[in-house]
């Protein structure tokens, strides 16, 4: 009987809309219609779930979750594709048991934290990862607990990462990361993660490239789909002058969106600029490259570590034996 | 308490379930949501089985679940009905034989249901190119087996205390589901409450049967390894809130007025 009453419900809801359609009112999909403003709320789930598949099941429950946000603990697995480092800005949420049935339970669901993409840590390749979290976020990569280079916040913080291997688990995230894109078209976070992972540890180029073209279908004027575009018309397919263009427009579209905004995305713009520049510098533009590292030298973090950069790019620029 | 009424009564109990349609609807659903979600294509990878296998053990879980409380319920309640509790109660049969008899064909059906569930699951895992170890596979059947003796024991006590079938089912269901959900969570929870309801919470916490020791699906999914003797602790705590529930089942049904 409620079945049919919510079959009933169901077919005069879709009657309505239906009849709007042929009435000329834009056209909506089947899950928008079903699932209204509510999908959203399943689309940052199943994100969630990506996260969860990357940490294989050790993830706080929506009782610890309060705890790590206060802490300022996010998802590692769209960090990872914004920083490059999935350990960045990571909370340890578990801690040791406080009771019988929290240590016994312990046996029966993951409780170690790993991360699938294991090769972060893997530096001399023998399948075992050579330091902890902590390490990497202190850009310890020799293990002797010391910085082993200056970061530059986040301005190129985009270590040398190498793909996955055939056995990888890293694909399992990636069916979330499709369902989460479903649900809620207009989140770039998804897209950009999603085209992170394929691109950078999956070595699916391709693939990275139609789900951020995807993305850009529904938000075509998003800087952050833009320039993970034009990243990979640099770094994968060489294609500079293409490349360029796309750097240019993400530039362009970040200007329309966020200059006036009240809390301008400064991390996103830093990147392009750090990109665009790296790409002139690469191509002999010494004067964009510098006027580009200038304008981030305005808005980074470390104006330091940027001003350094230009003096080294002003230094390859000049001919030898002329000071 | 005689074994020989008792192995009698539960063979009835398994031959009424696989006459009844429950188990197999619920099967070839599950079959059906599973291969539909199987056929998806998520960035021409076939290799991809992480979401498979836990659409599939969820689906599982759920089945399991319905199939072990709805057996479970409708037994005495169905038996008095019918009045057929009379004969039975007639020959040299004690009430303590008919709850244990109800319980044991219950659970070994259930048992036989999950069979067939976990070799259909691990069919879908190896088809899609998946690997489970076969010690985890086998220590996780065990452990849902061991969960759904309580499960049973609890939907039998149910059935003598409520009045109506459809009343036990509710209720156990709410109870179970909500256990699974929130059981590991009470004492947390607990912490942030002021007295009393701080204490009440925590006696809950340490008293209630926490069915999540059994739920081993994220290890399964994520391919962590179940170790041998927190399995066979689980065990026994199984068989003890089961031991439970079937002592207050019989204390209920030893009181109870059979028309």
């Amino acid at each position: 009987m409620l079945l049919l009453v919510a079959a009933f419900s169901l077919s005069t809801r879709l009657l309505t809309v239906e009849l709007q359609q042929a009435a000329g009112a834009p056209t909506k999909s089947m899950l928008v219609l079903l699932l209204g403003d509510s999908r959203r709320l399943f689309a940052n789930h199943f994100f969630i779930k990506a996260d969860e598949y990357f940490h294989a099941g050790y993830y706080p429950s929506i009782f610890d979750q309060a705890a790590v946000a206060q802490k300022g603990g996010g998802s590692a697995v769209a960090t990872g594709a914004v920083t490059g480092d999935a350990h960045a800005g990571e909370v340890e949420w578990m801690h040791g048991p406080k009771d019988w049935i929290d240590r016994f339970s312990r046996n029966f669901f993951p409780s170690e934290h790993v991360h699938l993409d294991a090769a972060d840590h893997d530096h001399d390749g023998d399948g075992v990862q050579d330091h902890g979290a902590e390490a990497h976020d202190n850009h310890d990569h020799d293990g002797d607990g010391k910085a082993d280079h200056a970061a530059t916040a986040h301005d190129d913080h985009d270590h040398a990462v190498q793909p996955a291997s055939e056995g990888s688990q890293l694909r399992e995230i990636l069916p979330w990361l499709r369902i989460a894109a479903e649900l809620d078209p207009n989140r770039i976070e998804t897209y950009v993660t999603g085209s992170y992972w394929l691109r950078k540890r999956m070595d699916r180029v391709a693939e990275a490239e139609e789900f951020l073209r995807d993305g850009l279908r529904a938000n075509p004027k998003s800087c952050a789909l833009t320039y993970e575009l034009a990243r990979i018309y640099d770094e994968h397919h060489h294609n500079v002058a293409r490349a360029r263009n796309l750097y240019q427009l993400a530039l362009r579209y970040w200007e329309a969106s966020e200059r006036l905004a009240p809390e301008p995305d400064h991390f996103i713009l830093s990147q392009m600029l750090a990109q665009l520049a790296m790409l002139e510098r690469r191509e002999g533009q010494t004067q964009r490259a510098v006027f580009l590292l200038r304008e981030l030298k305005k808005i980074s973090p470390n104006p330091d570590g940027v001003e350094k950069l230009i003096q080294e790019v002003l230094a390859e620029a000049k001919p030898p034996g002329n000071p | 308490m005689n074994a020989n009424n008792v192995l009698a009564i539960s063979s009835i109990v398994i031959k009424e379930l696989y006459r009844r349609k429950d188990f197999y609807v619920l099967f070839i659903l599950t079959v059906l949501i599973t291969a539909l979600a199987g056929s998806a294509n998520f960035f021409n990878d076939a290799r991809i089985v992480g979401w498979l296998k836990e659409l599939s053990l969820t689906l599982i879980w759920l089945a399991s679940l319905v199939i072990a409380i709805n057996t479970a319920a409708r037994q005495i309640p169905a038996e008095r009905e019918s009045r057929t509790i009379f004969p039975l109660l007639a020959k040299p049969v004690t009430r303590a034989d008919v709850i244990v008899g109800k319980f044991l064909g219950c659970w070994l059906a259930c048992g036989l249901a999950l069979v067939v569930f976990y070799v259909f699951f691990g069919i879908v895992v190896s088809t899609k190119g998946g690997s489970v170890w076969v010690a985890d596979y086998v220590l996780a059947l065990w452990l849902h087996w061991m969960m759904l003796a309580m499960v049973i024991a609890l939907s039998l006590l149910g059935s003598l205390l409520f009045t109506s079938v459809a009343a036990n089912v509710t209720i156990c269901f709410v109870i179970v589901v909500g256990i699974l959900f929130v059981g590991f969570h009470l004492g947390k929870v607990a912490q942030q409450q002021a007295e009393p309801v701080q204490s009440i919470m925590l006696v809950l916490y340490n008293v209630v049967p926490q069915f999540g020791f059994f739920d081993t699906r994220q290890k399964l999914i994520h391919g962590s390894h179940l170790a041998l003797v927190p399995v066979l602790l689980a065990t026994l705590y199984a068989w003890a809130y089961a031991a439970v529930f079937l002592g207050g089942g019989w204390l209920a049904f030893r009181r109870k007025a059979l028309n």
